[in-house]
């Protein structure tokens, strides 16, 4: 089988970024990157079907500038067997944008299965990997829990979670794309072995500036919420904030 | 007929088991607040195996037509066969948006039905204003941190509107107009996407809807050992039950059945004590309708104090034995 894990660096979700002057991106100077969580467990996925179906090739590929090699590398230290990174310097790319780079790549490589996250800590959008599907005229489910492939039906059972914890279950026939939740089976962290074999492998790096604009028509800004705090700041040494909470809770009648 | 400009917007209602899902009616809000006053422009598309008679019912109730496409494979959520549906749509109205809820299905739909047709999509939308150019659109990124304003004006738009963004009001109803039931034919051609089975997740039961108060736990715990203080906080309550975000329910620290948000439960206690949650938008759609909220995160721009009644920016695994401190002096 061959399959492709979409993976995005995203800036850390605890960093609390700036916006940059243009006010279309933030400001990366104090920012840490890191692999998106989402497509940790969809590379996870892709692993163990390795490990389930010999003969298996998995290939990871990311969309962004220089620094989003970081990604590629950890892929490929946690056993991914090629790396392919399209490079493209302009941030943020919209998911139409990225899908168009990633299916034009893909298309006719003959990948049995594309992976992807549910949806990348950053943009939130849930959008990239039904895109990709859709441009590759492939079926796709989103939100997997746990796939088991057949390999003989040429067919993928997938475990996706609704909305309130509801779990349906659902065929896509091969070749399909799946995104992945996070969940059941913990990603892995990469071993010695695979850091060494990593150093050995050359991502493929494809130019991607030549993307379309896609925002022309379209104005795009970044903000910063309105300080939507409406409530109260306790304040005073821990101490003191628990005895006014506590105050507070009782004069509610919250507690006795 | 005159089908063209006939609707400007186009609404999925979403259904499960032909049951209508209350959330979705939000869309009447949302398409009545884009469209004031004119409930002839907007068009109600729902799906089901035999909804015809939901149909009817809502037509009269709200005044909106309806574009009812009933299909065996609709008794579950089928974002493939919703895709070539809409399609269906788009030829005969071309409207200016199609309006979906943010749910993960429609995401897919709205997603895969916008690449093919080469339109905009903007899913999880929050907010919008008039802009002498346009719409502007607001949807949060970075877990809340950062808002996007996307100012659309004159393309085609596929979009998904988060619950409780926009509220349905009493007078969103009754209103005077003879609305229309059309049925829409959908043939399903061989598709490699087949809905199998749906089932509650094993571990969906569990007292947080009953409970007066809830503690959740969030990721800055830090550690599973720590859920011992928070449990010994919520026993300081009557009628208690503890919450976690889902990042805590992914490292087992606690079972899924315990999780609050999107993917988990949707709560409204008296009391919601929020101990080292971030609030992604996940978690937040989950319980900001709780009567009061306290939220305690050593992050001051946390975006969980955006929905807080009671802000206190503190290390918790520092506050919580503090607060225990405290109660037990009180009650000794």
């Amino acid at each position: 089988m061959k399959i492709l894990v979409c993976i995005k660096q995203v800036p850390d979700a605890e960093s609390n970024p700036e916006i940059r002057r243009d006010s279309l991106w933030i400001e990366e100077d104090n920012i840490a990157f890191r692999f998106n969580r989402y497509d940790e467990y969809a590379l996870e996925e892709a692993l163990l079907i390795r490990e389930m179906i010999s003969g298996t090739m998995v290939d990871v590929i990311t969309v962004g500038p220089e620094r989003a090699a970081a990604v590629l590398t950890k892929g490929l230290e946690k056993g991914a067997d090629n790396a392919v990174h399209i490079k493209c310097d302009r941030c943020p790319l919209t998911s139409s944008q990225t899908a168009h780079l990633i299916s034009n790549y893909a298309s006719g490589k003959n990948y049995d299965i594309i992976f992807a996250g549910v949806m990348s800590e950053d943009a939130m959008q849930c959008t990239t990997g039904p895109m990709i599907a859709s441009l590759l005229s492939i079926p796709c489910a989103v939100s997997a829990l746990k796939t088991s492939v057949d390999f003989n039906k040429k067919s993928i059972a997938v475990e996706s979670e609704l909305e309130g914890g509801i779990i349906e279950t659902i065929e896509l026939s091969i070749p399909c794309l799946v995104t992945v939740q996070t969940g059941i089976k913990q990603p892995r962290y990469p071993s010695l072995s695979g850091k060494m074999r990593a150093r050995g492998i050359k991502p493929v790096v494809i130019n991607g500036d030549c993307i379309e604009d896609d925002l022309t028509d379209t104005l795009y800004t970044l903000n910063y919420p309105e300080s939507g705090v409406k409530g109260l700041t306790v304040t005073g040494s821990a101490e003191e904030k628990a005895v006014k909470l506590m105050e507070i809770l009782h004069e509610k009648g919250l507690i006795i | 007929m005159k089908n063209s400009d006939r609707y400007k917007a186009i609404a999925v209602i979403d259904t499960i088991e032909d049951k209508i899902l209350q959330q979705s009616l939000e869309l009447i809000a949302f398409t009545g607040q884009l469209y004031r006053n004119e409930p002839s422009s907007v068009l109600l598309l729902i799906t089901g195996r035999n909804i015809i008679e939901e149909c009817s019912v809502l037509a009269a109730e709200y005044g909106f037509d309806i574009a009812a496409a009933e299909h065996n494979s609709f008794y579950y959520p089928n974002p493939d066969l919703l895709v070539k549906t809409l399609h269906k749509l788009q030829e005969k109205y071309k409207p200016e948006i199609f309006c979906l809820t943010h749910t993960i299905r429609n995401c897919s739909a709205a997603a895969a039905f916008s690449a093919d047709c080469g339109m905009r999509c903007i899913t999880g939308i929050e907010s919008f204003s008039v802009t002498g150019t346009g719409r502007m659109f607001q949807r949060s990124i970075f877990n809340g941190k950062l808002k996007e304003e996307i100012v659309v004006s004159g393309q085609q738009l596929a979009v998904t509107v988060n619950p409780g963004a926009f509220q349905l009001r009493q007078d969103d109803t009754v209103v005077e107009r003879e609305a229309s039931v059309e049925k829409i034919e959908v043939d399903e051609e061989v598709s490699g996407y087949k809905p199998v089975s749906l089932s509650e997740s094993s571990d969906v039961e569990s007292s947080l809807e009953e409970a007066d108060v809830i503690v959740a736990a969030g990721r800055g715990i830090g550690k599973p050992e720590n859920l011992q203080m928070v449990r010994d906080i919520a026993r300081m309550f009557d009628n208690a039950a503890i919450g976690a975000s889902r990042p805590v329910c992914d490292n087992r620290w606690l079972p899924y059945r315990h999780q609050v948000g999107v993917t988990g439960k949707t709560v409204s206690p008296k009391l919601y004590l929020a101990l080292g949650i971030s609030g992604s938008q996940q978690h937040i759609a989950g319980m900001k309708n709780s009567q009061c909220i306290v939220a305690v995160n050593v992050d001051p721009h946390a975006a969980i104090f955006s929905v807080a009644d009671y802000i206190i920016v503190e290390d918790i695994n520092v506050f919580m034995p503090e607060l225990l401190k405290v109660y037990h002096k009180k009650n000794s």
